[in-house]
């Protein structure tokens, strides 16, 4: 079980445990007596890594066969939604950090504290990123790794042109908006300085947090004043009328997906991720990519958190949870199936884990663990869990903002009008 | 509705065939058996799979229904909430009727010309048409998203012809709130192909004579459209503005994937559909998703049952006799 | 019937015109075929930050490993396409024609009402009746299975094509059916004997909407198909792409998009013999 496996030698364990795990669920009728749903969404590359894993289990205890379902994050939800109304949730299910709240607190998650300690081993787990899978005080979700937010930009670039970066962790919002002024006649063609965030809430929560502040109550009420977003929506407006920012009809074009964003397109020299999506974004361009820490406000209260970037629940309805449980562990704690998944979910909380597979990274993937091992040195504590209805105000930001940036509503009236529809979302919920 | 426009002339033959009365009843029943047994198919589908869900669905608006916990009873909550208090709604309504009519008579239009200039034995004619048939092809795959800011956005394929034919170029046509919901209007439009093939067909099964004869009569092609070919292609058209309009009132999968699941920018595309599907899917608010689709129903509903009550006038069929 | 006559005076003028009109409108259509295999040339970096139509080199890699790219290959999606796309052929053409003769020309009770639950069935969006019907095939143990994709079009669900081919019967002369009926046909014979052949145009029409409507379907198989080994097409060439922020093959989703259209675009052109062979019975018909 300890032996290091190279790069290499990994593939060619990829390659054979995709194919066996073929053959051993064709032929399966004949040996399980035990079955085991498993659901995730992602894309090939996860696919071909999690059936690895899913073999070497299935190798390891016989008797017991997996069945693997998945999807793409946008099909995902439906058929997971569809499955939970039907009471047909897999045994184990990869989650989000949004979707975790309003699948535990609606009774489809098995309440996984009963198997710590036993089935489940997380004594070498992070703390921090333990409580972040707890909903109510009960653990509902393993994360499967932490992650941040970031800027990334283009470094190619910026190095061409010949910009320079401050202490990431020191910097204000005024440095970044003087940077952006400085370099403003020196990008190329149709390159902006930055990309529009305003419309995202995860930029929204880093700038009310970094004034001491959050989105939501503990119980569920609104956690900031009209004034904080009326300021945040103002400083964008702002950097959007002096043309650090591409204008309305161009930011719009960018949905949140990977192959829309700035970056990628090359319309900004910096924009938004999530440090898993580091890798990703960097295989779609030629130039290279860099990446950093989010902005302070004056004041340097940090803003930014260590975040899951997902978790392995468990049905409520799962026939076998013990069996379940173990399949789930050998995910998050087993050296060999994490000589596969590596950090390609996000950098695991298991700190023996993260030791081990941070020797065999690429180079692309090395910066993103030197990018979590500065975030953590700047973080402030875990936001309390999203209420009900948090992702129905989490949509709506999109379109409030884009009234002001379309020049519909004053940046004022549309704050006001938000608030109160946030409100009422969080009173109807 | 026409149904009961074409039930009536049907009961107006029952009436002037009629012997004695035991042979009609005999009869009346072989018709009913024979009826019945061609509809028995339809029937098994209609009630053991159509019929339930649909019950379900209705009962569900009646409910607070969030998907992961069971429905609760909630009246008539949903239906107050949607006709008095959900001004989304309203927007959504409107982006649904503005795109409704506009798409449906210009894709029509541009399907019954294009199926009437492909209806020839021109050289290459198959190549046309299938060329034609294409863009309805792509359907809704993630591509068509891609290709369309590819056309609309702001380097596109129209700002750059923009640029070359009058010197300047304009905005990102396809996230713009003024122009986004036009961006759409030219897709459905462009995925003309499937109200082609059926006019296709349609014309194909005017015979041939009946222009021939005309043409020796001396009339020109203007008046065969409108004394030949419009007449005989009216159960056709029929169909296909019916269809087409539900269908249009029905829009999401292009909404969906060109606006990326937002329905913006500003809600400009929020179709009705669209947000009935975020309102069940996003928000867990099936049961008042369920609310809104019987509203959408009845609305359709009016429309559908206007266009049959229209057709008396300008729709003969051939079994109606002329 | 603008271009009718054109035969008589300047003909070959107009003949020139129309085909640089059809040519035009033909380009329009094909731009983004040529777009789409053009992006499944490139390699992934290029894609998006070089979004010309035309590649500068033509690579085939995105073509070999899309095929193999995910852990079930492509025979085996087309293969399952290609099996449920036929029977909802057959099964759409059998049921539904069945049913739109029974609306077309016989005379029974309740008839106007049936008819009107059939059309209001097409008129209640999918996305309400989803859940139930999935709780339902649930209870029937068809999830997991290709039944549910593939009985309801045997038992003539798609109110379209009803609708479609009542409006074509009836576009039928009734002399033809009331002289059979003098020979002694029943509604069977007629059906088979008269209906059917005469209705070529309409029945390849339906037959090239079935086919391609089930084969680019994508809710049904997501709903309803498990394992990998079941998908379709579509369904898997949704696998390429994670929008979550993962890391995608667009190069092999390009490609394998481009190559989906081929077995579509067979069909088409195969069928549409039918449609325009029609003429000639249209012609016998009188």
């Amino acid at each position: 079980m300890s032996n290091r496996i190279t790069r290499r030698g990994f593939n060619g364990l990829l390659a054979s445990g995709a194919s066996a795990a073929i053959l051993a669920s064709t032929g399966r009728l004949a040996l399980a007596d035990e079955r085991l749903r498993l659901i995730w969404w992602g894309n090939p590359e996860r696919d071909k890594r999690t059936l690895a894993v899913v073999d070497l289990y299935q190798k390891a205890n016989a008797g017991i066969t997996v069945d693997p379902e998945n999807y793409a994050w946008g099909d995902y939800w439906q058929k997971l939604a569809t499955q939970a109304a039907g009471k047909n949730l897999p045994d184990v299910i990869q989650m989000d950090y949004r979707y975790i709240f309003e699948y535990a607190r609606r009774g489809q998650l098995a309440d996984l504290t009963p198997f710590v300690g036993k089935e489940l081993d997380l004594a070498d787990f992070d703390p921090n990123q333990l409580d972040s899978g707890k909903v109510d005080g009960k653990v509902y979700g393993v994360s499967m790794g932490a992650n941040s937010m970031s800027w990334v930009y283009n470094k190619t670039v910026l190095d061409r042109i010949g910009g320079e970066l401050p202490d990431q962790t020191k910097w204000t919002y005024d440095d970044f908006v003087a940077i952006g002024n400085d370099l403003k006649g020196k990008l190329p063609e149709g390159m902006y300085f930055v990309a529009e965030r305003a419309s995202q809430e995860n930029m929204l929560q880093t700038w009310v947090r970094q004034r001491g502040k959050e989105l939501y109550t503990d119980d569920g009420q609104l956690a900031f004043d009209v004034q904080d977003l009326e300021d945040f929506w103002a400083f964008y407006f702002m950097l959007q009328k002096t043309g650090l920012t591409p204008p309305a009809d161009i930011m719009a074009m960018d949905t949140g997906k990977m192959e829309e964003n700035g970056l990628i397109v090359g319309n900004t020299l910096f924009n938004f991720h999530h440090s898993n999506q580091f890798v990703a974004a960097q295989n779609l361009a030629k130039d290279e990519f860099a990446i950093v820490m989010i902005p302070n406000q004056a004041g340097g209260r940090a803003g930014q958190y260590l975040k899951p970037s997902m978790f392995l629940s468990m049905a409520a309805n799962s026939p076998d949870p013990s069996a379940a449980a173990k399949l789930l562990n050998f995910f998050i704690t087993d050296e060999e199936a994490n000589d596969i998944l590596l950090i390609e979910r996000g950098v695991t909380g298991d700190a023996s884990i993260r030791e081990r597979v941070s020797e065999v990274l690429t180079d692309t993937e090395k910066k993103i663990i030197a990018y979590l091992n500065v975030v953590s040195t700047h973080v402030s504590p875990l936001p309390p869990p999203p209420p009900k209805g948090a992702g129905e105000i989490d949509r709506a930001i999109r379109p409030a903002w884009e009234a002001i940036a379309f020049g519909q509503k004053s940046v004022k009236d549309a704050a006001k009008e938000f608030y109160e529809f946030a409100k009422t979302t969080l009173a109807r919920a | 509705m026409a149904t009961t426009a074409y039930e009536a002339t049907l009961a107006g033959r029952r009436l002037a065939a009629s012997p004695g009365l035991g042979k009609r009843i005999a009869a009346s029943w072989r018709r009913n058996r024979a009826g019945y047994l061609f509809l028995a198919p339809w029937l098994v589908g209609f009630f053991g799979l159509t019929l339930g869900p649909t019950i379900a669905s209705l009962y569900l608006s009646f409910t607070d229904y969030d998907l992961l916990t069971p429905a609760r009873w909630a009246g008539f909550e949903n239906y107050d909430y949607a006709l008095f208090r959900d001004q989304r709604l309203g927007h959504a309504l409107s982006v649904t009727f503005h795109f409704v009519l506009w798409s449906v008579p210009l894709k029509l239009t541009v399907a019954l010309a294009l199926a009437m200039a492909l209806d020839r034995s021109v050289r290459g004619v198959t190549i046309y048409r299938a060329t034609f048939y294409l863009p309805s092809l792509l359907g809704a795959s993630v591509a068509v998203a891609m290709l369309w800011r590819q056309i609309f956005g702001a380097e596109g394929l129209i700002n750059q012809l923009l640029l070359l034919v009058f010197g300047f170029s304009g905005p990102s046509w396809v996230t713009h709130p003024d122009y986004a919901l036009w961006t759409l209007v030219v897709l459905a439009i462009w995925q003309f192909g499937s109200p082609m093939i059926i006019f296709l067909a349609g014309l194909r099964q005017i015979p041939q004579e009946l222009y021939e004869a005309a043409a020796m009569d001396g009339a020109r092609p203007l008046r065969q459209f409108f004394r030949i070919t419009l007449p005989l292609l009216a159960p056709v058209i029929f169909f296909n503005l019916v269809l087409q309009t539900i269908e249009a009132f029905k829009a999401f999968t292009q909404a969906f994937i060109v606006s990326g699941g937002t329905g913006g920018p500003v809600d400009s595309t929020m179709f009705y559909t669209l947000y009935l599907y975020l309102e069940a899917f996003a928000n867990f608010r099936m049961g008042y998703a369920s609310a809104l689709a019987w509203l959408l129903l009845i609305i359709i509903g009016i429309f559908t049952g206007i266009a049959f009550l229209s057709s008396r006038y300008w729709v003969y069929y051939e079994d109606e006799g002329r | 019937m603008a271009f009718v006559s054109a035969t008589t005076k300047s003909g070959r003028l107009s003949s020139v015109v129309r085909h640089c009109l059809l040519a035009a409108a033909a380009f329009a259509m094909l731009y983004p075929l040529l777009w789409m295999v053009g992006g499944s040339f490139k390699p992934e970096s290029l894609i998006f930050s070089d979004p010309g139509a035309l590649p500068t080199s033509f690579d085939l890699s995105n073509y070999v490993e899309g095929w193999n790219a995910l852990r079930v290959s492509f025979t085996t999606f087309y293969k399952n396409s290609f099996v449920i796309a036929a029977l909802a052929v057959i099964g759409n053409l059998s049921a539904c024609s069945l049913t739109a003769y029974a609306f077309a020309r016989l005379e029974f009770r309740l008839k106007w009402m049936w008819f009107a639950l059939m059309l209001g069935t097409l008129m209640l969006p999918y996305h309400v009746t989803l859940v139930p019907q999935y709780i339902l095939f649930l209870k029937l143990e068809w999830v997991n299975t290709f039944l549910p994709l593939v009985v309801p079009k045997f038992l003539a669900v798609d109110s379209f094509f009803i609708f479609l081919m009542v409006q074509f019967f009836r576009g039928i002369p009734r002399e033809i059916d009331e002289a059979a009926i003098m020979d002694g046909c029943g509604p069977w014979r007629i059906y088979w004997r008269i209906m059917l052949p005469l209705s070529t145009p309409v029945m390849a029409t339906a037959a090239i909407f079935s086919f391609i409507w089930t084969y680019d379907d994508f809710l049904g198989p997501l709903i309803y198909l498990n394992d990998m080994r079941q998908w379709t097409v579509p369904l898997a060439l949704r696998a390429f792409i994670d929008s979550s922020g993962g890391e995608s093959l667009y190069g092999e989703m390009f490609a394998m998009s481009a190559l989906s259209l081929v077995p579509v675009f067979a069909v088409f052109l195969a069928f549409q013999r039918l449609i325009i062979r029609g003429v000639a019975l249209g012609a016998l018909k009188r």
